[in-house]
């Protein structure tokens, strides 16, 4: 349920559309390009599963877009006299496309890496609508909430590293030893 | 309106059989013959060519939804609806050509940083082959081949 069968399934539909009576000039061009596509994402999908935290940004976007467009794609195919045949492969394409997305942000089971706040490792929608902060929510709710309850925070808004930015600026910086424009540059531009 | 056309010139045959022959490609004779069956003697038969009017070519080809989904419209004429070419290249070519060309560099920026290790487990496997790990040896690829992007980019 997944990658090897959308292979399969694009290349079902670059067979139908070379093949068609309702080709265009750009058919079998998108057909072969969506074709070389998935092994561009199973690419993608490996290296992002396996050196990155975070489910893929890049790929969720992708799949969510394209989604979109190929129910687009899948409306006017059914509308034209013979579309029906590929019109059901992109159903397929589109099944198989959402399963993946759904694959995408179910967070990974992260091996010694201790401590890692929640929202790193969430994927794109999850953390777009904060699904991730509703166990804290619901644990608020029963009980009352201890600084031992709320999960780190990300490494981007850690106090910790801005304060090590901030003594590395001073350091360096003017010697009148004035914090304000040290902190001023700090802060416009990290 | 064929029958129109071809009233005035068989006129002078009576009890005609008209068969006509439109050929829908430009400027090339389209032909109507007349056979006139007069009892035991041979039918006696004529062939008056003309050409189609582009007109009249028009109105057949319409039927035929390929002459305006090979536009690039956006939308399909006279309808709610996209046409295929617009759908297939900007709905389809530019976000897989998008991706095609941001794939390496995003891999090769996740293999030379290497924030994480993950071990390949149970959930990569069911992306990318099935959730039985034994079937992964088909898909064992994107292994080198996202190695060898990664090492010709950088």
């Amino acid at each position: 349920m997944s990658i090897i069968v959308l292979l399969g399934l694009q290349v079902a539909n670059l067979i139908l559309w070379s093949a068609s009576s309702i080709q265009t000039r750009a058919s079998v061009a998108a057909a072969a390009l969506s074709l070389v596509d998935v092994l561009a994402m199973a690419s993608l999908l490996y290296a992002e599963h396996r050196y990155s935290m975070q489910p893929s940004a890049l790929l969720t976007i992708y799949l969510s877009v394209t989604i979109l467009f190929d129910v687009a794609n899948i409306r006017s195919l059914f509308g034209r006299d013979n579309g029906h045949a590929v019109a059901i492969v992109v159903v397929g394409v589109v099944v198989i496309k959402s399963v993946l997305l759904a694959l995408e942000e179910v967070p990974k089971p992260a091996v010694g890496v201790a401590g890692a706040s929640k929202e790193s490792t969430r994927g794109l929608w999850n953390r777009s609508v904060f699904w991730w902060l509703n166990s804290m929510f619901l644990s608020g709710f029963r009980n009352v909430l201890q600084i031992g309850d709320l999960s780190s925070i990300d490494d981007a808004f850690a106090s910790d590293a801005l304060l090590a930015k901030l003594h590395r600026a001073w350091k360096k910086g003017r010697s009148d030893g004035s914090l304000v424009p040290d902190t001023r540059m700090l802060l416009t531009c990290p | 309106m064929v029958a129109l056309v071809l009233a005035p010139r068989c006129a002078s045959l009576p009890h005609a059989r008209v068969e006509v022959q439109i050929r829908l490609t430009p400027n090339s004779p389209s032909f109507i013959h007349c056979t006139q069956e007069t009892g035991h003697e041979s039918p006696r038969s004529s062939q008056l060519p003309f050409i189609a009017s582009p007109r009249l070519a028009d109105q057949f080809t319409t039927h035929n939804m390929n002459a305006s989904d090979d536009d690039f419209g956006p939308q399909l004429e006279g309808s709610f609806d996209f046409t295929l070419l617009f759908e297939q290249t900007v709905l389809s070519i530019l976000p897989s050509a998008l991706l095609l060309l941001s794939s390496p560099w995003r891999i090769a920026s996740l293999v030379s940083k290497r924030t994480a290790r993950i071990k390949a487990g149970l959930l990569l496997w069911t992306k990318l082959v099935s959730p039985h790990p034994s079937t992964g040896v088909i898909v064992a690829w994107p292994c080198p081949v996202a190695r060898t992007v990664a090492r010709t980019v950088t």
